[in-house]
């Protein structure tokens, strides 16, 4: 009846087997200070006024349900309809239709939230009327006109009074309200945001000489994988450590910062990020990427900005809120998918001359962390799959 | 320290006196190293009785892993002991069996004799019954004659045995399950006196007419739980069984062997630290999240860890100079605690620990510049110079401050419109008032030396606007901030003998006897020619014959007078 | 519904000695000794009387504590104005001292040691007796699931004022989860469920009990004189477990007022802060009042607070403790309002606990009429740790024993006449209680009926 003594789980065999990863280097000690942020909220920058009064002063965007409504008018379409695109159960007695399956208006019946293309909604888009946007001016020009780099569109004055603000995406779903303040898809990300580890987003300051005002300082952005800590008044604890999760280097970012009076501009650049988002892995790119952040004694917050590549945008909209169409997400996935597209305002196609970006502004904000890499006998390191790849001279993307 | 008992003091002179004796007594015991003539030879002692100790939560856990595995989970509560002689250790042999703890102590048999015999556990039953459905005294007998010895830390008589076969046997019957009657019958001896209480029991001592000495098994049990905190292993017990214990070399051998286990004697001297530093106390440890937001529940549990990591490393892994505890730079982080050291901390996740070297820079060396003392030390929203300092004097220089008295009066610092700038300002009214220096001369010089950490013990120059002066002397030594204190608390010459009389008296369960002076500056006197390392200490005290050395036998009976004379 | 008279086997009274004390535990309370409407025993006695305490420490703010009038209907000053709905059950006695008779006021322990135990210790640490509800508890607890329910409000496993002795103290509950689980658990029989299946294990646990005693009875021989009182004490336990399970082999005797609670959810509550402790007392005030309702035990025990109090609020870097020591004196309030906040808040959960039981019916009137619970604290003024008035309460009729809803000024009199008027209501023998001046045989008879 020997005993069974305690195991510790020091000195793993696999790391054994492993050879070190070119990712597992000790923390580099860079030149001037180096200073660190994990984002803790991430949202649509709205100017949003009472009831929308200014934004939208005919109402709020039409809902799927209202275009399939319009598109099967009468209650024997509806019925046809149903009896040949729609499953019914086995006892599923013919009642009201779950509103679900008023997605299926393809003209063969298809989902046309993934095929949005298919059908053409009667109710317009309605997009965003005031003047007044946050962001920047990305493309450079007062009026919007075309550029090399971007399409004509219409520019919009910030809270603040600058001209030649930036900002389609604002445009296209500033009249959605899931998006605003309170809305549903802010509301839901809100905890999400902090708590699945493919949105920990940190950045990385170097080369600060000093926080106040500094003329070159690099901005790295990288994936986290740790948790964040939160107080009994749900603020984020400053200080944690952060690792860097080293198995993602398409998700590192560096560009060129400057500090002026304690806020932090850094970029262009273009930036590919992950995305957790309701309940589907998604990912944000952008090109041409900018961060205006005002720094402060345990964090940040600010502007995050660029031109987001309008098929990442809508894939990862359509995965998310797919389930929602007509409960809590209400918009209409036709008429946005088409909005995207004619809004979309950066780095036309050569070939069509679309636009392939939306300008597109965030509102985050930031907690102070220490930045490291993982240690080297963190299990994060051992990833089979790179291993395997390795061995078989087969390149990871 | 919880925040039970006022700390303020208002002591007469007479009190005062007293505290004087005790501060002597620490000195004297040194002095005494000097003036023994032979300081190769261990001084005899008469020994006190021995104990019957009820069992701790810990040593019930290791027990239960250490027979059945460490999957087997216990849901055992055991009932507050009372810490007496500064010591929980002492409460244990006194401490009674309620029935409210009989409670638990029965179901947690039960839990755990069910889980023993179920089907993932099969490995641990060594034979196989005939027939499922029916008892099978045979292997019955053999699982329970094993567990039994591991349990009881001594064989089962032949009496015993038969018993709880047929106990087994008549449960198998009624309940047409083999499994089900070993289960009933494991209970049975899981909830038993014999294994609740850690009894020892004297016999003859062949050697010595009309003397008596502690048996073999309880010398094993003794010995297990100073330097494992569990019960005796197999191999421990045969050497008892076979009377090697009361050979130095046998027991030198047995001794060996258990200090070469690294792990096994981090449990040891764990436990014994975590009473010594009154570690109960982190229970209650919370902090204004207001004024400290940062410190969370983690945070003060990582506290209570970090504190016996750093004690293990220092005294076990690299077996240095105890009084190196109060300067060393070697601690240990996690992330959270990363947040009130404001330092990167390079784990591997939120649970992880990663050694981390303090640089010659920084404001902390020793131990008690660490989290857990300094928060535990503290109010929820501000630090505690008297209960900082009281802690250092009563845990580590076994020096008692006595209460303060009922009646004290607070019309000095009760002025609303005074303004005092610092922690040392509004002290100051304890050092200057008559009535309340007396005590607090001891205490607050210390406390307010480790004023540039907060109440969550966090480093700060300033309190408001003052810069924190953290200067002071302990015991005529200077210092100019926590660091320094270390140092004079590392040069203190009541630290080595105050740990030697707290072991002893931890290992032997009882308060010290006038006979035992002698012994204790032998052992204070091997401390410091070992380089006051604590596993030397250890060694020492385990091989000594004082340790095992009983004056009476069980049942009170002292020994006979040849018996003293022929010491 | 009627109940035959069958025949009762006797069952022996059981005796164990436990230093120098006797202990009975007594017969099974069984269905058929209740009469037809439940509201008596059919011997026509009444329904047995239950017996908590209650404890809070740092005593009162007298300035706005004691009430103007003494007798009936006293007014309630602004630290109980929380009581206005339970003021008819309760009984306020103030004005009764702790006399020491030259032994030292140890702080924040003679008081409510004297309280509770009859006795003044003579240095920290040391407990002369057992405390009151144990005394009781050996004379009432025996034929109930549970000898006592011991529970604290503050989270922490070593606050109990439950003990038998220094080393034989009784473990608290520390969470309303743990309450729940200890009462309405897997192992809850319901008293009012029409059937009722005797667990077989049960009757295996009791012999795998029964030969725990027999076996290791030769143990002490080889004791000596205190530890052999040690193991007597676990045997006793040992037998006090062996018949409570011998009572879940039999159907309970119905509880009307008893109703299951629901499953809890397992909300997390850490720390001292005032709101916290209010929140797991109202939790467990609840559970415990309706576990005493479904009959699961005779004796309970609630620690609002311990001892020099270690109660928090957010914002403030003290402690309670601390505050009532370092807070000055109000000149136009005549108290110290931070300290007034701490115990207001006490009062608050003491309301509670006793409208608990106020609210569940029972017999002709409510489950409080049928107990008797004292309260008392460590100190009367917390800041100078004075122990002359230390404030004591009792709540409900002890069915019908006592009266209710009078303010006593006790006048300098040892407090432990309380103390002794509770355990002649509660039927323990003894011509008096306590040691030296806190020694006593004069009950309060301004609260006898």
């Amino acid at each position: 009846m020997a005993g069974s003594d305690i195991l510790r789980a020091g000195g793993s065999i696999a790391l054994a087997l492993l050879a070190i990863s070119a990712w597992a280097t000790e923390a580099p000690v860079p030149e001037g200070k180096s200073i660190g942020f994990a984002l803790v909220t991430w949202a649509p920058a709205f100017n949003e006024t009472p009831g929308a009064a200014d934004e939208c002063p005919s109402g709020m965007q039409h809902l799927n349900k209202e275009n399939w409504a319009l598109q099967f008018p009468t209650v024997e379409q509806q019925d046809e309809e149903t009896k040949h695109y729609v499953q019914l159960g086995p006892d599923t007695p013919g009642g009201p239709i779950p509103e679900v399956y008023k997605q299926n208006r393809g003209p063969h019946g298809e989902n046309t939230t993934y095929n949005p293309w298919l059908v053409k909604d009667a109710l317009p888009l309605l997009e965003v009327q005031s003047k007044i946007a946050y962001g920047l001016n990305l493309d450079g020009t007062v009026d919007g006109h075309a550029t090399p780099t971007s399409c004509t569109h219409q520019k919009f004055v910030s809270p603040a009074g600058e001209p030649g603000v930036d900002n389609q995406l604002y445009r296209l779903i500033g009249c959605w309200p899931g998006w605003r303040k309170s809305g549903f898809n802010v509301s839901f990300h809100k905890g999400q945001f902090v708590e699945h580890t493919l949105n920990r987003i940190l950045i990385e300051v170097t080369g600060v000489d000093n926080e106040q005002n500094d003329d070159h300082v690099e901005v790295t952005i990288y994936k986290g994988i740790d948790q964040l800590t939160f107080d009994g008044a749900s603020k984020p604890v400053p200080w944690l450590t952060q690792r860097i999760d080293t198995r993602f280097p398409q998700y590192i970012t560096k560009m060129p910062g400057k500090i002026v009076n304690g806020v932090l501009e850094a970029g262009p650049a273009n930036t590919r990020l992950p995305l957790f988002q309701m309940n589907a892995e998604a990912e944000r790119l952008f090109r041409g990427m900018r961060l205006k952040l005002s720094l402060s004694n345990d964090g940040a917050e600010g502007l995050l900005t660029g031109y987001e590549d309008v098929n990442e945008w809508w894939r990862g909209i359509r995965n998310s809120y797919v389930e929602v169409v007509d409960t809590d997400g209400l918009w209409s996935p036709p008429s946005t998918y088409e909005g995207v597209h004619r809004l979309a305002d950066g780095y036309p196609d050569p070939k069509t001359g679309q636009c392939t970006a939306i300008s597109a502004v965030y509102k985050v904000t930031a907690v102070r962390v220490f930045l490291v890499q993982p240690p080297k006998n963190d299990p994060l390191l051992i990833d089979p799959i790179t291993v395997l790849a390795k061995e078989r001279g087969i390149a990871v993307r | 320290m919880s925040d039970r008992y006022s700390i303020r003091l208002h002591v007469t002179r007479r009190v005062l006196g007293t505290i004087l004796v005790f501060v002597g007594f620490g000195s004297n015991a040194g002095n005494l190293v000097g003036q023994s003539s032979d300081t190769g030879v261990e001084p005899p002692i008469m020994g006190g009785a021995p104990t019957m100790r009820l069992m701790d939560e810990q040593q019930y856990t290791n027990a239960i892993s250490d027979v059945f595995g460490t999957d087997i989970k216990n849901t055992v509560r055991f009932p507050p002991v009372r810490r007496t002689d500064g010591l929980v250790a002492l409460g244990a042999t006194t401490a009674v069996v309620t029935s409210g703890a009989l409670e638990t102590f029965e179901a947690a048999a039960r839990d755990i004799a069910a889980h023993v015999v179920d089907e993932q556990h099969r490995l641990l039953i060594p034979c196989r019954p005939a027939n499922v459905k029916q008892p099978d005294d045979a292997c019955a007998r053999e699982f329970l004659g094993r567990v039994g010895r591991l349990l009881y830390r001594r064989p089962l008589s032949a009496d015993e045995l038969n018993v709880r076969v047929a106990a087994a046997q008549s449960a198998s019957e009624k309940l047409n399950n083999f499994y089900g009657g070993l289960q009933s019958a494991l209970s049975g001896l899981l909830v038993a006196p014999e294994f609740l209480f850690l009894t020892e029991a004297t016999e003859p001592d062949p050697t010595l007419s009309g003397a008596v000495r502690l048996d073999g098994y309880s010398r094993a049990t003794r010995l297990s739980l100073l330097l494992w905190n569990t019960i005796p292993d197999e191999e421990l017990l045969r050497a008892a069984g076979a009377g090697e214990l009361y050979t130095q070399r046998g027991l030198t051998r047995q001794v060996d062997r258990l200090l070469a286990s690294p792990l096994r004697v981090q449990a040891g001297v764990r436990a014994f630290f975590d009473d010594l530093m009154v570690m109960e106390a982190f229970g209650d440890l919370t902090k204004d999240s207001t004024i400290y937001p940062t410190f969370s529940l983690k945070i003060a549990s990582d506290a209570k860890e970090q504190a016996l990591r750093i004690i293990v490393d220092q005294l076990v892994t690299r077996n240095g100079d105890y009084r190196d505890l109060f300067t060393t730079r070697h601690i240990f982080l996690t992330q959270a605690l990363g947040t009130i050291y404001r330092v990167p901390v390079q784990a591997a996740g939120a649970t992880e620990w990663v050694p981390y070297e303090l640089s010659e820079n920084d404001p902390r060396a020793g131990l008690l510049t660490q989290v857990g003392y300094l928060a535990v030390n503290a109010q929820p929203g501000r630090t505690s110079p008297t209960r900082r300092g009281r802690s250092l004097r009563e845990v580590f220089m076994c020096q008692k401050i006595p209460d303060p008295p009922p009646n004290v009066s607070f019309t000095i610092i009760e002025d609303p419109n005074a303004k005092y700038a610092t922690m040392r300002d509004r002290a100051t009214a304890h050092s200057t008032d008559k009535t309340c220096a007396g005590c607090h001369r001891l205490t607050d010089p210390i406390g307010l030396g480790f004023e540039n950490f907060d109440g969550a013990a966090q480093f700060r120059i300033r309190e408001g606007n003052a810069i924190i002066d953290a200067s002071g002397e302990l015991d005529g030594i200077s210092f100019h901030d926590g660091k320094g204190l270390g140092q004079a608390v590392h040069d203190n010459p009541n630290i080595p003998p105050c740990i030697v009389k707290r072991l002893y008296q931890y290992a032997v369960g009882r308060n010290l006897s006038k006979d035992e002076k002698p012994v204790l500056a032998y052992f204070e006197q091997r401390f410091a020619d070992q380089q006051y390392k604590f596993i030397a200490l250890l060694r020492t005290l385990v091989t000594s014959k004082a340790f095992y050395q009983v004056g009476v036998d069980a049942t009170d009976k002292p020994r006979s007078v040849t018996a003293l004379n022929g010491q | 519904m009627s109940y035959s008279k069958s025949k009762l086997s006797r069952r022996s009274i059981l005796r164990g000695i436990v230093g120098a004390s006797a202990v009975s535990v007594g017969l099974p309370f069984l269905e058929c000794f209740l009469n037809g409407n439940g509201t008596a025993l059919a011997s026509g006695a009444a329904l047995p009387v239950r017996f908590g305490t209650w404890f809070w420490g740092l005593g009162m703010d007298s300035e706005a504590f004691i009430p103007k009038k003494v007798g009936p209907d006293y007014d309630l000053p602004p630290e109980i104005e929380s009581w206005k709905d339970i003021k008819q059950h309760v009984n306020l006695l103030t004005n009764y001292h702790v006399i020491t008779d030259g032994k030292p006021n140890v702080c924040h322990f003679t008081g409510w040691v004297a309280l509770r135990t009859g006795s003044v210790p003579i240095t920290r640490g040391y407990y002369p007796g057992a405390s009151i509800d144990v005394t009781i508890g050996d004379v009432i607890g025996g034929a109930s699931r549970f000898r006592s329910l011991d529970c604290t409000a503050t989270g922490n496993d070593r606050d109990s004022y439950s003990f038998r002795s220094a080393d034989a103290i009784n473990a608290p509950v520390t969470s309303p989860i743990e309450l729940y689980q200890k009462l309405f658990g897997a192992e809850f029989q319901d008293p009012n469920s029409p059937n009722f299946t005797p667990n077989p294990n049960i009757i295996l646990r009791r012999s795998v009990l029964s030969g725990v005693r027999d076996e290791s009875a030769s143990l002490e021989k080889r004791l000596g004189t205190a530890d052999r009182a040690r193991l007597d004490q676990y045997f006793t336990s040992i037998r006090e477990l062996e018949e409570r399970l011998a009572l879940q082999l039999q159907k309970p005797a119905p509880a009307p007022s008893c109703k299951v609670p629901g499953p809890m959810n397992g909300k997390e509550l850490n720390g001292l802060d005032a709101l916290v402790v209010a929140e797991r007392h109202r939790l467990m005030a609840d559970l415990m009042a309706m576990g005493v309702a479904c009959n699961q035990t005779k004796v309970f025990n609630m620690v609002y607070s311990i001892s020099g109090a270690s109660t928090v609020r957010k914002g403030l870097e003290k402690t309670h403790h601390t505050i009532t020591h370092e807070e000055f004196v109000d000149d136009k309030l005549g108290y110290q309002p931070t300290n007034f906040w701490f115990l207001q808040r006490a009062f608050e959960s003491y309301a509670y606990f006793i409208k608990a039981f106020a609210s569940i019916p029972e017999g002709d009137g409510t489950l409080l009429d049928n107990c008797l619970i004292y309260a008392h604290s460590d100190q009367e003024f917390a800041k100078i740790h004075s122990i002359t008035g230390v404030p004591m309460m009792t709540a409900g009729k002890a069915g019908g024993r006592m009266k209710t809803g009078i303010h006593v000024d006790g006048k300098g009199e040892p407090g432990t006449r309380l103390g002794y008027t509770l355990l002649q209501v509660m039927g323990v023998n003894g011509g008096e209680w306590g040691t030296g001046s806190m020694k006593t045989s004069r009950a309060i008879s301004e609260i006898l009926v």
